[in-house]
């Protein structure tokens, strides 16, 4: 019985995390440039690592994100020469991905789960 | 240098009352001249059929149809300085508005009408080369008059360009002078819009054409009479418009040119521009999804 209730509430769990790491790839991309300028194979690297590798995205999405992005100027690039190999692109976080970053994250994450009561819901482990 | 021509006419739509402006202008211009004339002449058939006119009347009527062409001439050189004025000083991220350019094609009016007279002038020759000489009068007035066109291609440019008064002489030179800098890029792009405004007349033409045929066809004399006389009328509003569209992307593709000769630097082809202009929240949420 315990068994079931708990592979029935990971399988919810699994299915919210999958929805919800989805939209994720924009806010993760960009904090990575914000961190500084990387190429597609460092920004893999860094979601997978800040995010425990819970948002694991393969490198073709983060390109077609990228080209995406570059399009509305969120993210530029420039050609860096390879220590072995052929130039490769090192993208980085232009003025306008900077403020649209920075406002989205002060709008739905600090003003909202930085709350201090929030917070402390957050970090409760029972309900009233 | 033509994508840079289209955003700028998708920025700045108000470029195309320009032409539409000069259109109505000419027709204004014409519309009386030729009554005048109508109503001049001895419409009177004799008895062989021909319709008769005063003979002295045809020789008086010269400067009469030579001062037509002038103002006509002068409206369309006009025109085009408006345009590639107001294009111009975007390319050179100048502020820019269209009264602005009216203002400074109107200070130019003199070099302007210059080189109308001179263009206007050239022109009616090779008219009338190509009518009176036999056989090579139509191959020369076509050569001179293709050279004449790449020749003075950048010569409105250059008069605007310039802070005092320049001959249409002086400007042809700065034009070829121009040319020879940008000859490959200037020419294809030209040709280019030239080539797509061609095939879409062509295919509108053969549109027309078809329907027109169909009704002929399908329809009693009545209903035929009812029903082509409103797609006529929308084949030839068509027609207008897009001439429109092409004879502005031109002039502005001339002016891109005309910058990228003079400074070097390709003009921008405003993209940022024309996508900030045209986000919505829709393809904004298409974006991050």
């Amino acid at each position: 019985m315990k068994d079931n209730r708990q592979s029935f509430e990971q399988t919810l769990l699994q299915g919210w995390e999958d929805v919800y790491r989805k939209s994720q790839l924009t806010l993760w991309l960009l904090l990575s440039l914000k961190e500084g300028p990387k190429h597609v194979a460092q920004i893999k690297s860094f979601i997978g690592d800040a995010t425990n590798g819970l948002v694991a995205s393969d490198e073709q999405s983060i390109y077609r994100a990228l080209r995406r992005y570059h399009k509305v100027e969120l993210v530029g690039y420039k050609e860096v020469p390879g220590s072995s190999g052929p130039a490769r692109k090192e993208y980085y976080l232009t003025d306008v991905g900077l403020r649209v970053l920075n406002s989205f994250v002060k709008r739905n994450i600090i003003d909202t789960l930085f709350r201090p009561d929030i917070q402390v819901l957050i970090y409760k482990d029972k309900t009233k | 240098m033509t994508k840079s021509s289209w955003n700028v006419l998708l920025l700045d739509k108000k470029l195309l009352l320009v032409p539409l402006l000069a259109f109505l202008a000419s027709l204004a211009v014409f519309i009386p001249y030729f009554g005048i004339i109508f109503l001049s002449y001895d419409m009177a058939p004799s008895g062989d059929g021909s319709h008769e006119s005063g003979g002295i009347l045809e020789y008086l009527m010269i400067p009469f149809w030579l001062s037509l062409y002038l103002v006509l001439g002068f409206i369309s050189t006009f025109s085009t300085a408006v345009v590639i004025d107001n294009a111009l000083k975007r390319f050179a991220g100048q502020p820019h508005s269209l009264k602005g350019s009216f203002r400074a094609a109107w200070a130019k009016k003199g070099s302007l009408a210059a080189f109308s007279v001179l263009s206007t002038t050239i022109g009616l020759v090779l008219g009338f080369i190509e009518e009176r000489i036999p056989f090579g009068g139509k191959v020369v007035a076509w050569l001179v008059s293709a050279s004449w066109t790449i020749a003075t291609l950048f010569a409105i440019p250059a008069i605007l360009h310039s802070k005092e008064y320049i001959g249409p002489f002086d400007a042809t030179k700065q034009s070829i002078a121009t040319i020879k800098k940008v000859w490959g890029e200037g020419v294809v792009s030209q040709l280019a819009i030239s080539l797509i405004a061609g095939i879409t007349m062509i295919t509108l033409g053969f549109a027309y054409f078809a329907v027109f045929v169909g009704s002929l066809i399908a329809l009693d004399p009545l209903h035929y009479t009812y029903a082509i006389m409103p797609v006529t009328t929308l084949f030839f509003a068509v027609l207008i418009g897009l001439s429109i569209i092409f004879n502005t992307l031109i002039m502005i593709a001339r002016a891109a040119l005309y910058h990228f000769a003079v400074t070097g630097e390709a003009p921008s082809t405003f993209d940022s521009e024309l996508l900030r202009s045209t986000m919505t929240p829709k393809k904004a949420r298409k974006l991050f999804s």
